[in-house]
């Protein structure tokens, strides 16, 4: 179990914090998603627990967007709508906070960009997004870590890429 | 277009895990500080789990006591070892049991025959005084055995519990 968590607590904390841009928030998450793992899922099969994981780990990042929804819900009603069909709120949600490079090595600047670009995307498109393409799940796995078909996950992985694709420039290619 | 696309997503992973190497020493050692944490969370609900189960098995426990232990009490009571009772209240050594006992068993019949014998001597009907004018005599005789078989029955008794 330590080993697992040794080996995902980067990505995780990473994930978090592109969703919701707060350090001490994503630590929040993390923890709470570790804390709930243990305590419900150490004894399925090693092979699940990366898909398991990443699902309560979505679960608590929705949680954490219902509550900011609240705290902030004339901001998210009165907020422009992007091209994305899917209705709810939660999905159409950009990060508010959008930070500028700090840093000035080639690297950072790429992450920096790539950054950026991820919290324009719609929460869902984002994780989707990283679990497929950072974290190497599949379309099966990803569904059971965002809690929506099959089909959605390749919607929502199809439109991400072409966003960031769209936005980052030819260099990327 | 598919090449486009692995070569994108390569490129994206590259950076994202470069990224990762760029976390500062404090965010990671939170990090493995949350890890620790979550990991003795679940060690101390076991803990509690192990408590709180232990509780209603031990009221049980204690109740199946209750009410099964009187009842073993009563069988072992209704079925006593009388033969080893009274080896162990005996006032003899217990190496009589040990050692001569078929002996003195067998003594102690052979004393009961003589002593049975005795009796019957003296079971016999007096003769009545008036047709015996020695019946002083034999009234006294029939004492005197049963006297003297009274006393070797105690002497193989005193013998016998030494």
């Amino acid at each position: 179990m330590q080993v697992f968590f040794k080996s995902i607590e980067r990505q995780a904390f990473r994930m978090a914090l592109f969703a919701c841009s707060n350090q001490d928030d994503a630590l929040d998450l993390v923890q709470d998603a570790m804390c709930k793992f243990v305590a419900k899922y150490t004894n399925k099969p090693e092979e699940e627990w990366k898909a398991l994981f990443y699902k309560i780990l979505q679960n608590k990042i929705r949680d954490f967007y219902r509550k900011e929804s609240v705290r902030s819900r004339w901001r998210v009603w009165l907020g422009g709508r992007s091209e994305d069909d899917d209705a709810e709120p939660l999905e159409q949600l950009a990060d508010p906070a959008g930070r500028t490079p700090e840093r000035e090595t080639d690297n950072r600047q790429m992450f920096d960009h790539l950054q950026q670009e991820l919290k324009k995307l719609s929460l869902k498109q984002q994780q989707v997004f990283l679990l497929r393409a950072w974290e190497g799940l599949s379309v099966s796995e990803t569904a059971l870590a965002m809690s929506c078909s099959e089909g959605t996950v390749k919607t929502h992985y199809f439109r991400a890429t072409e966003k960031l694709r769209e936005k980052l420039g030819e260099h990327w290619l | 277009m598919n090449d486009d696309n692995d070569k994108f997503t390569e490129n994206v992973r590259s950076v994202l895990n470069q990224s990762l190497a760029d976390l500062d020493t404090d965010t990671e050692f939170k990090l493995g500080r949350l890890k620790y944490r979550a990991l003795d969370s679940a060690k101390q609900k076991k803990k509690g789990k192990f408590v709180w189960g232990a509780v209603p098995a031990a009221v049980v426990l204690s109740l199946v006591l209750l009410f099964n232990l009187p009842q073993n009490q009563q069988i072992h009571v209704a079925s006593p070892d009388v033969f080893v009772l009274s080896i162990l209240t005996a006032e003899e050594p217990l190496d009589f049991f040990a050692e001569d006992i078929e002996f003195y068993e067998w003594l102690s019949e052979v004393m009961e025959d003589e002593s049975e014998l005795s009796g019957q001597h003296t079971a016999v009907p007096d003769i009545p005084v008036s047709d015996n004018p020695l019946s002083t005599g034999n009234r006294q005789t029939g004492n005197r055995q049963r006297i003297i078989a009274q006393s070797g029955a105690d002497r193989v008794s005193w013998s016998i519990r030494g």
